[in-house]
């Protein structure tokens, strides 16, 4: 998922004593996140150097060079044997597996007066919508206002812009 | 300096991440640079108060020169020693001496004036054998050293004592390793990387962070209130025992 700052991964972690994700993650070594722009300035700091101990992850995303990818990289456990990490993410809803209306949809509870204001809003945009910019395909077509109850109706009349 | 009480980096960690609001190390910089930034208080807290002193006790090195070991600055004691390594007999103190110079190991050397006044032909300085023949016989303290480059150069006569004990000040850690922080150090610490974090983040956000800067630049620096410096006098003002010992001898020095 998509957001500022790898903010879509919550956390990666792995068992430094056991090299796999055993143990809860608290108490495990945490993968920062990192800008793949960035890493190379790791290495100049004894402290921000990729180690075990001081692991990082950095994240490529959409396209590179035409191809699809989406890959974490893990930096800093190169030399050492790790089976597992624990990867905890963030995910969406897909609206394209949501065309059944009789589907539930899975959105908690505290999220529905926040769907409501969405729908609504969507609905304000749309009686906003002039007429004039709705593309018909016909460039000499007289206005017709008459289905909106929108802006064009209230819009000065040309002719009368004239006088 | 009289304590045996320290923080852990992490505990600095946990109060300096949550005021910067950056708890998960996403919105600023890795980890590793805060504690980085940490051990940069620290370094700055050595250079300021002397605070740390390091001690180093080693065999008598045969070609009369001996590295300053990293991490320290400002040699305070120099004493050869005879005994065990771990357990001094007799010891000698070790003199600086002006412009001695051993730079490739040996007895041979270089001094303006020479120990046994052998540097001659020049008249302005005394202890020279050629013009101040009533000084012939004076020789002058045997037991010196001078550094160059972070060498430690000694006269040759030190030889006699096997083992050197060297007392610096030290910078603090190794760089890498974790920071060792007095507990009266805390304030000024945290206060250090917090202006340090808002510092480097005014290039991100000049309008967001510069204003944050200022307020925490006024924290740690403030000449009253800062925290710097009520590090620095707290320094000063430690060490009670060393001052009421020191007024007792002065005040009773007539009876002794």
């Amino acid at each position: 998922m998509d957001l500022p700052n790898n903010a879509g991964v919550i956390y990666i972690t792995y068992n430094e004593d056991t090299c796999s994700c055993e143990g809860p993650a608290f108490a495990q070594i945490w993968f920062q996140p990192v800008n793949i722009g960035s890493v190379q300035n790791l290495y100049g700091d004894e402290y921000t150097r990729p180690s075990t101990k001081n692991p990082y992850f950095y994240r490529v995303g959409h396209e590179v060079d035409g191809v699809g990818v989406n890959r974490l990289y893990l930096l800093g456990i190169e030399c050492a044997p790790v089976k597992d990490v624990e990867i905890a993410i963030r995910s969406s809803l897909d609206p394209k597996k949501l065309c059944n209306i009789d589907e539930e949809i899975p959105l908690p509870d505290e999220m529905i007066q926040d769907l409501m204001m969405q729908v609504l809003q969507l609905g304000r945009f749309i009686m906003l919508m002039p007429k004039e910019n709705v593309n018909e395909g016909t460039d000499n077509a007289e206005l017709n206002t008459n289905m909106y109850a929108n802006r064009a109706v209230n819009l000065p009349q040309t002719q009368q812009q004239e006088q | 300096m009289t304590f045996n009480d320290f923080v852990s980096v992490d505990h600095l960690l946990a109060e300096i991440t949550a005021t910067i609001n950056d708890t998960d190390y996403k919105k600023g910089f890795p980890k590793g640079w805060y504690i980085s930034r940490i051990q940069d208080a620290m370094q700055e807290l050595s250079f300021d108060t002397f605070w740390l002193t390091v001690q180093e006790d080693v065999n008598m090195p045969t070609n009369h020169q001996h590295e300053m070991p990293k991490n320290v600055f400002n040699i305070r004691e120099i004493y050869g020693y005879t005994g065990t390594l771990c357990n001094p007999m007799k010891s000698q103190v070790i003199y600086w001496k002006r412009l001695f110079n051993n730079n490739y190991d040996g007895n041979g050397y270089t001094a303006q004036v020479k120990d046994d006044g052998s540097n001659g032909a020049d008249i302005y300085q005394p202890n020279q054998r050629t013009y101040t023949g009533n000084m012939q016989g004076y020789y002058g303290p045997k037991f010196y050293y001078n550094v160059q480059n972070g060498l430690i150069m000694l006269s040759k006569e030190t030889g006699m004592f096997p083992y050197l004990r060297i007392i610096y000040n030290g910078m603090g850690v190794e760089n890498g390793d974790m920071p060792i922080i007095p507990r009266f150090f805390e304030r000024a610490v945290v206060d250090y990387v917090e202006e340090k974090f808002y510092n480097a983040m005014k290039a991100r956000d000049p309008r967001m962070y510069r204003p944050l800067w200022s307020d925490a630049y006024s924290k740690l620096n403030d000449l009253v209130n800062g925290s710097w410096n009520k590090a620095r006098k707290r320094i000063k003002s430690m060490d009670s025992k060393q001052k009421d010992s020191m007024n007792e001898y002065i005040s009773s020095m007539y009876h002794k």
